[in-house]
C-alpha cells in the first residue's frame, strides 16, 4: 500500500469520525477534505495545484441550471404546505376515505404521496402527518403499529414520487456521471439525462409503491377490522358537501398534477413548469379556503391563455393580434396574481415561504460546495482510480458491484441524508458503474428506492427520528420499529422488482423521447 | 431541536447584518419565481425572449443560495448528523459547535476566500460580462458575492464561536 493509499483510508474514516461529531456536514465535508489535503502535501503526496479549481466550482454551483429547479419546487412546496393547503388536503382526503374501514390509513398514504410533490425533505410530511392524522387514527382505536407505519412509510413517498428533491440532485450527478463515462469510452458527443427522465423514470415504481401500500392496508383492514376501524358512530364527522370538498380537492391537485404532467409531456422544462407551479401555489395559498372560487378564477384564467394560444396558432391571425388576445385573459391573471401576493404579505405567509426557501436552498448548496472541494481532494490523492479498481474487483461482475454499491449506500443512509450520499457517494461511484453499460435512469431509480427504504430502516431511519420526535409518548419506540417492518417488507419487493425488471423504470423515459 | 441552539444566533451587530442580508435573499426568492414565470409566459405565450432575462434568473439565483449561507448558519438550518448530536447536553453541543468552527468552518471558509479573492479580483480587471451575445455585462458582480456571502459565514461563525466561549463551562 503506498502513501496515497493510506492517505486515502485515513481520510475516508476521518470524515465518517467527524461526521459523527454532529458539526454541520456541510462544512465538516470540506473542512476534513482541506485538512487532509495540507496534510497529504506536507508529506509530498498531495499536490496543491488541485484546489485552485474551488472558485470556479462555487461558481459552478451558482449558474447550475439543472438545479435552478430546486429553489422553485421548494418554493412551491413550501407554499403549499405554510399556507396549510397541504393540511386541508389530508383533511379533505381523510373525509373522502375516513367513513370505511382503514380509510384514514388510505388518506395518509394517498396525501404522503401527492405531498411528495412539495416537501422535499423526509422530515417535513411525516411530521405533519403525525401532527394531524396520527391523533385522529388513535382516537378511532388504529393500531399503533399500523399507525405509525403506514405514516412513516407514506413520508418516504416523497423520495421517490416526483417532483422529488431527490430526482432533482440525481439528475445533475447522473448526468455529469454518465458524460464522464461516455467521454472515457471515447464518445465524443455524449448523450445525457434530465430530470424528466428520471421523473418519468420514478413514476412507475412510484405507482406500483403506493398500490402495494394500499393493498397491504386494504387487505389488513378487510382480515381484521379492529386494526384499522372506521369511525366510532357518535363521531359525527360534520359533514361537507361532495361539492365543496371537490372545490377544496380539486385545485391544488390540478396545479400538481399539471406541474407534473407538462415536465413529461416534455411541453415545458422541470424549471419552467415549477415557477408556473410556485405561482399556481401562491394564487391557491393567496385567496385561502374562503375565497377559493377568486382562485379557480385566476387557474382559469392562466388556463385560458394557454387555450386561446392554442387555439389561435392553427387560425392564422398575425402576431400582433394573436399577441393583444392572450394578454386579455393574463391581464386579469396578473391582477389576481397581484392581490394574492398582497394579501400573502399581510398574513405572513410569503415571508414564512421564502424564508424556507431561501435557507433549504443555501443548505443544500452549501452541501454541493463542501462535496466539490471533497470531490477535488479525492481525485488529487487519485482517489478515483482506487474506487474504480475496488468496483472493478469485485468479483461477479457489475451486477454485483452495483449490489454491493447499493449496500453501502443503505447503510450510509442511516447516518447521511440524501443530499449529501447524492452530491458525495454518487459522483465517485456513478461513472464506474455506468461504464459497465449500466443503465442511468435504471441506477437512479435504484438509488432513490435504495434511499427510501434506508430512510425508512430501523433503528436510524430518518422518517422514525422525524415520526417519533412528533409522535405522543403513548407509542413506544417498538411500536414503531415493528409497525415500520411490513412495509419495509414492500419496498424491498419493489426494490427487487426494478432489479429484475430494470424496464419499470426505462420503459416510460425512453418512450416519451 | 434547533431552539436549544441559542449560541448560533444572538444579538451583535454581525447578527444584524446577516439576519438584514438573509432578508434580501428572502426577496431574492419571490424575485427568482416571479421572473422564472416572466419568462415562461413570455416564451409559451407570446413568443418572445431574451438572454438578458434567462441570465437575471440565474444571477438571481445564485445571489439568492449564497448570501442566504450565513443566515441559514445563523438560524441552525445547516444539516447535521443527529444520531449522537441529538442526545447530548447543551454545553457538549456548544464544545462541538466551538472546535468544529476552529477546526472545520474557519480553515475551509478562509481558504476558499483566500483563493477567491484573485478569481474575483481577474473578473473585476476586465470588468466580466456574459459570453452569449446580448447577456447580462454585470458577471463580476455576481461573482464579488462568492466573497461577500464568504465574509459573512466567517464572521457569523466568529460571534457564534465567542458566544461558546463564553458560556463553555455553563
Amino acid at each position: 500500500m503506498d502513501l496515497a493509499n493510506v492517505f486515502l483510508s485515513l481520510f475516508v474514516i476521518a470524515l465518517l469520525g467527524c461526521l459523527m461529531s454532529g458539526f454541520p456536514v456541510a462544512f465538516v465535508l470540506g473542512g476534513v477534505s482541506l485538512l487532509m489535503a495540507g496534510l497529504g502535501a506536507v508529506f509530498g503526496v498531495f499536490d496543491t495545484s488541485f484546489l485552485i479549481a474551488m472558485p470556479q466550482r462555487i461558481f459552478a454551483a451558482m449558474n447550475n441550471d439543472i438545479l435552478l429547479a430546486v429553489p422553485l419546487f421548494v418554493f412551491m412546496g413550501a407554499m403549499l404546505e405554510r399556507s396549510g393547503i397541504a393540511t386541508e388536503l389530508l383533511d379533505g382526503i381523510g373525509r373522502l376515505f375516513g367513513k370505511r374501514r382503514g380509510g384514514l390509513g388510505y388518506a395518509v398514504t394517498l396525501v404522503g404521496a401527492l405531498l411528495a410533490a412539495s416537501t422535499g425533505i423526509v422530515g417535513a410530511t411525516v411530521t405533519t402527518m403525525a401532527l394531524l392524522s396520527l391523533p385522529v387514527m388513535l382516537k378511532w382505536g388504529y393500531s399503533k403499529r399500523l399507525a405509525s407505519g403506514s405514516i412513516c412509510a407514506a413520508g418516504t413517498l416523497g423520495q421517490i414520487i416526483p417532483p422529488s428533491l431527490v430526482l432533482v440532485l440525481l439528475a445533475d450527478t447522473i448526468s455529469a456521471a454518465y458524460q464522464k463515462s461516455q467521454l472515457e469510452q471515447g464518445i465524443f458527443s455524449p448523450d445525457t439525462v434530465s430530470i424528466s427522465d428520471l421523473f418519468a423514470g420514478a413514476i412507475v415504481p412510484g405507482f406500483i409503491l403506493v398500490l402495494a401500500y394500499l393493498t397491504y392496508q386494504i387487505i389488513l383492514a378487510t382480515l381484521n377490522p379492529n386494526v384499522s376501524p372506521a369511525p366510532p358512530e357518535e363521531e359525527a364527522i360534520d359533514d361537507i358537501s361532495t361539492r365543496d370538498l371537490l372545490m377544496r380537492l380539486v385545485p391544488p391537485l390540478a396545479l400538481i398534477i399539471g406541474v407534473l404532467g407538462s415536465i413529461l409531456g416534455g411541453v415545458a422544462t422541470p424549471t419552467e413548469s415549477a415557477s408556473i407551479g410556485a405561482v399556481g401555489a401562491m394564487i391557491l395559498a393567496g385567496f385561502g379556503t374562503e375565497r377559493r372560487a377568486t382562485a379557480n378564477t385566476g387557474l382559469l384564467l392562466l388556463g385560458a391563455a394557454v387555450v386561446l394560444k392554442l387555439f389561435i396558432a392553427d387560425t392564422g391571425l398575425s402576431l400582433a393580434i394573436e399577441r393583444v388576445l392572450v394578454a386579455i385573459p393574463m391581464i386579469g391573471f396578473l391582477a389576481l396574481l397581484l392581490i394574492a401576493l398582497r394579501s400573502l404579505f399581510v398574513s405572513g405567509n410569503l415571508d414564512r415561504t421564502c424564508v424556507e426557501t431561501a435557507r433549504l436552498s443555501a443548505m443544500v448548496f452549501m452541501i454541493l460546495i463542501g462535496a466539490a472541494m471533497l470531490s477535488l481532494v479525492f481525485r488529487g490523492f487519485g482517489g478515483e482510480e482506487t474506487v474504480h479498481h475496488l468496483i472493478e474487483s469485485v468479483p461477479g461482475g457489475p451486477m454485483t458491484a452495483l449490489a454491493v454499491v447499493m449496500l453501502v449506500m443503505f447503510v450510509l443512509g442511516f447516518i447521511l441524508d440524501f443530499i449529501e450520499v447524492i452530491f458525495v457517494i454518487v459522483p465517485t461511484v456513478a461513472p464506474v458503474l455506468l461504464l459497465s453499460g449500466i443503465d442511468p435512469i435504471w441506477l437512479a431509480i435504484l438509488i432513490s428506492l435504495n434511499l427510501q427504504t434506508s430512510f425508512l430502516t430501523p433503528p436510524f431511519g430518518f422518517a422514525l427520528f422525524y415520526f417519533r420526535s412528533s409522535a405522543p409518548p403513548e407509542i413506544s419506540t417498538r411500536d414503531i420499529y415493528i409497525g415500520v417492518l411490513p412495509f419495509i417488507g414492500i419496498q424491498l419487493v419493489v426494490l427487487a422488482l426494478v432489479a429484475t425488471f430494470p424496464d419499470i423504470s426505462t420503459w416510460l423515459p425512453y418512450a416519451l423521447r | 431541536m434547533s431552539e436549544s441552539l441559542d449560541h448560533l444566533s444572538g444579538d451583535t451587530w454581525v447578527d444584524r447584518i446577516v439576519a438584514a442580508v438573509g432578508v434580501v435573499a428572502r426577496w431574492l426568492c419571490l424575485l427568482l419565481v416571479l421572473l422564472q414565470f416572466g419568462v415562461v409566459v413570455a416564451r409559451y405565450l407570446f413568443e418572445t425572449g431574451s438572454v438578458m432575462a434567462q441570465e437575471a434568473i440565474l444571477f438571481t439565483f445564485g445571489a439568492m443560495f449564497m448570501l442566504a449561507l450565513a443566515d441559514a448558519l445563523k438560524n441552525g438550518r445547516h444539516v447535521r448528523v443527529d444520531m449522537i448530536f441529538h442526545g447530548i447536553s447543551h454545553r457538549a453541543q456548544r464544545r462541538i459547535d466551538a472546535v468544529g468552527i476552529v477546526v472545520f468552518l474557519l480553515p475551509l471558509c478562509s481558504f476558499m476566500l483566500y483563493l477567491s479573492v484573485p478569481y474575483v479580483l481577474n473578473s473585476w480587471a476586465a470588468l466580466e460580462g456574459s459570453r452569449e451575445v446580448g447577456g447580462l455585462p454585470g458577471v463580476f458582480l455576481l461573482k464579488t458575492v462568492i466573497l461577500v456571502a464568504l465574509v459573512l459565514v466567517i464572521a457569523q461563525s466568529l460571534v457564534t464561536l465567542r458566544r461558546c466561549i463564553q458560556r463553555w463551562s455553563e
